[in-house]
């Protein structure tokens, strides 16, 4: 007991103030913006989910696993699909375990039964025995149920949730509000330490209104030219900084183009290690179209861009002569 | 701040954000969490927890702006409630002074022997604003402004304020003054406390009410026949289409499939039940998958429908995403289809470039359904749905009901949209009585409401 306060405590502690959140997970290598952290901090604060949303890449699932090492607890990690139910997210009957101690103990059943005379009496000696084989003992527990037994708390991060369907985010509403959930054989679990609750989407459907009812909202867009440059520096840091300036603005510049998917940090980040494999030192066209499906995932992508290349790079070199565009 | 605060959210709400109850008390406990000290902080904090998506978040930021730009007169209320504003000796030189000066320096001198306290007095005597804005928001507080509504009352309500703010008493006293620096100066201060008050009543117009004189436009326009509609209207008729659409999406790309009550569904349920060493406790039911429906649009773009066929096209195209499948069809004097246009185009493009491709010239419906027959009759099936917009005046021509009776006999569901009046069908070239037994929905329909109806009736059919 004394050991869980003291980490509850260590933990209030790291959450105690939005500066505080921030500097911590720059050491944990994630760069936030101050909204960011401002959502991690209320969420602490109100008990509260953060519905996480933006485009692919920009660092929603890395939210949580950083949270998860800055606080030092388990990350439990829901990846949501199409069709997932509650046997999948929260818990199911070990059926097979039931299946084999019922032959295994058939005979000791036998045994307890055996001086019944008639079914009456032998159903009777059954029910004293209670419900043993729907006991903890034969509960398989799944993310959700985890999430809410871990004795120090957790980060529970459900991934994904507009791959989901309908039904189902209907059911996470219990969980959410209340971190609790019903299991009919066994009754209402309750969380023995909130967790902190992040939940993601990449908005390929509306989220309903009951759900982002129950959750902070946190929207992360593509990272102005500042973060992004704190965050290449952050993650590759061997990356001279005349060229992770001259990286940033290109991926910047591109994101101005009518791309089908526009490049985000993650992509930006790969591409800073490639460069720097191939010992670059300066931005070029050439070095650029070669390594441009680092950046750019569809074929008709990469044609429009490298129309664009030359006067791209020329920009990026030149930051002054991007401000007007 | 609770007041201030239950008045943000009213903005936020006139803003179009929808807020609950539960929202409400969130916000609270995220300002008692947060403080009010630091304002970004309280920005983001409030934004994560009253806008609910990146929209209206946008609408979040420019509202929290627009709103705490003037907030100083709230907390300087509070600060005109705890000490009373002490005017200043020498009225004359002060109100003369510019008005930052006075604002900055606060309430200088010495307490006056009060023997008149009201707010202009005191205003004409010291010149602070922050004063000012203070008696300005309790003021506004006394007439109501809040239930300002319309931009014709902005003078009105500016001249309450003013009367509430001794405007009268203000007036005599400087017709009783003698010419001179004296009345200079209350003259002066009159004007600046009109300016002052005008520019408070525009700000929480604008902040509360602006948008109610186009909320009363959109209601309007609901009812108003689309087909006579002014050019700067047809922005806004999108917008309310557009709108509409995205309600029926959510309302019917819900459901997938249905269950089939009673239909044991075998091979499921076996599968689910090996567990249990085959003994089938639980049971499951067969489902009818709901089929993504087919839909055939064919308009009329004669001079008298063009129009409406384009809000038409509009609207049934912003339904893409329930309707994934729609071919459409341009009708004049003859019919050829468009759907290609469709596909590479902007709207409105494409209805200019089909209207190239169709014959302008008389309407005939019945060549028009012999040219249907031969594109696309073999693709009408029982899950094909079509709409014809038009006002089936034919010229005389022969219509071929026989060739609606063949499409009514193949297809799922036919709509005939008609713009005129029902007391018109049938009348002169109309054939409309002659092909109405051959549908099964057929509706005057000219504004937006009666699209939105006959969306409604699609879609209930379609998605069945």
């Amino acid at each position: 007991m004394g050991e869980s306060k003291s980490v509850s405590t260590d933990r209030i502690a790291k959450l105690e103030s939005v500066e505080r959140i921030s500097t911590g997970f720059a050491g944990h290598g994630y760069i936030s913006s101050p909204r960011i952290s401002t959502a991690v901090f209320l969420s602490q604060q109100l008990e509260k989910p953060v519905l996480v949303e933006g485009p692919a890449g920009v660092g929603k699932t890395e939210l949580a696993k950083t949270a998860a090492t800055y606080l030092d607890l388990p990350l439990i990690r829901m990846q949501c699909y199409e069709g997932l139910d509650e046997s999948k997210a929260l818990y199911e009957w070990k059926y097979a375990k039931q299946l084999l101690y019922t032959q295994i103990l058939k005979e000791h059943l036998h045994a307890l039964t055996g001086d019944s005379t008639n079914l009456g009496q032998a159903l009777a000696k059954l029910e004293d025995l209670d419900d043993i084989f729907f006991s903890e003992q034969f509960l398989e527990p799944r993310p959700l149920l985890r999430a809410l037994r871990e004795p120090h708390g957790c980060v529970l991060l459900i991934d994904e949730i507009d791959k989901a369907d309908e039904e189902f985010e209907a059911f996470l509403l219990e969980i959410l509000s209340d971190y609790q959930i019903t299991v009919p054989e066994l009754g209402t679990i309750s969380a023995i330490h909130p967790p902190l609750v992040f939940l993601t989407s990449n908005n390929t459907r509306e989220m309903s209104d009951a759900l982002k009812r129950r959750c902070l909202h946190l929207h992360i867009p593509f990272p102005d030219r500042k973060l992004e440059t704190l965050i290449v520096e952050q993650r590759v840091p061997q990356v001279p900084e005349r060229l992770r300036n001259q990286l940033v603005n290109f991926v910047q510049g591109l994101r101005g183009l009518d791309l089908r998917k526009l490049p985000s940090v993650a992509e930006t980040i790969d591409w800073a290690r490639t460069l720097l494999l191939m010992h670059t030192d300066e931005l070029g066209p050439d070095v650029v179209r070669n390594t441009l499906n680092v950046l750019l995932k569809f074929e008709e992508d990469i044609e429009v861009a490298e129309r664009e290349v030359a006067a791209l790079v020329r920009a990026a070199r030149d930051p002054n002569a991007l401000r007007p565009a | 701040m609770n007041e201030t605060l239950s008045r943000f959210l009213e903005a936020l709400r006139h803003s179009d954000l929808r807020i609950s109850t539960a929202e409400i008390l969130d916000a609270y406990r995220t300002v008692d969490i947060v403080g009010i000290n630091d304002r970004s902080l309280l920005k983001d904090a409030l934004a994560l927890s009253v806008a609910k998506s990146s929209d209206e978040q946008e609408r979040f930021d420019a509202t929290f702006d627009q709103f705490f730009a003037h907030i100083n007169v709230d907390m300087s209320d509070m600060l005109a409630d705890a000490n009373e504003p002490d005017p200043s000796e020498d009225e004359s030189n002060t109100s003369d002074s510019s008005a930052g000066d006075a604002a900055s320096s606060g309430g200088q001198g010495t307490p006056d022997d009060a023997a008149q306290t009201s707010p202009l007095d005191d205003f004409a005597a010291s010149g602070n604003e922050l004063n000012m804005l203070a008696s300005m928001s309790r003021a506004a507080r006394e007439v109501g402004l809040e239930r300002m509504w319309i931009f014709t009352q902005k003078n009105l309500y500016t001249r309450r304020m003013l009367d509430e703010m001794g405007l009268a008493e203000f007036e005599r006293r400087m017709r009783d003054t003698d010419a001179g620096d004296e009345l200079d100066g209350m003259q002066n201060a009159r004007e600046r406390a009109f300016a002052m008050t005008r520019e408070f009543v525009e700000r929480e117009f604008d902040i509360f009410a602006a948008d109610n004189g186009e909320k009363l436009r959109e209601e309007r326009l609901r009812d108003i026949r689309l087909q006579s509609i002014d050019q700067r209207d047809q922005e806004r008729v999108r917008r309310i289409l557009r709108r509409i659409a995205k309600r029926l999406i959510s309302l019917y790309s819900r459901r997938r499939s249905k269950p089939m009550r009673g239909v044991l569904d075998v091979r499921k349920t076996l599968r689910k039940n090996y567990p249990n060493d085959g003994h089938l406790f639980e049971l499951h039911w067969r489902r009818k998958r709901i089929k993504e429906p087919d839909v055939m649009v064919i308009c009329d773009v004669s001079r008298s429908v063009s129009a409406l066929s384009r809000f038409l096209l509009y609207f049934v195209h912003s339904l893409g995403e329930i309707i994934p499948k729609l071919r459409s069809f341009m009708l004049c004097s003859d019919l050829v289809e468009s759907t290609d246009l469709f596909d590479q185009n902007s709207l409105d493009e494409a209805i200019d470039q089909a209207l190239k491709r169709v014959m302008l010239g008389s309407t005939d419906y019945g060549q028009a359904l012999v040219d249907f027959d031969n594109i696309a009759l073999s693709d009408v099936s029982r899950r094909t749905s079509i709409i014809i917009l038009g006002d089936a005046r034919s010229n005389e021509t022969n219509p071929r009901v026989d060739l609606m009776q063949k499409l009514h006999d193949r297809a799922k569901f036919i709509m005939w949209l008609n713009p005129e009046p029902r007391t018109f069908w049938g009348t002169g070239d109309s054939e409309m009585l002659r092909y109405m037994p051959y549908t099964h929905f057929a509706r005057p329909t000219s504004s937006v409401r009666d699209l939105e109806r006959a969306a409604t009736a699609l879609l209930q059919s379609a998605l069945r």
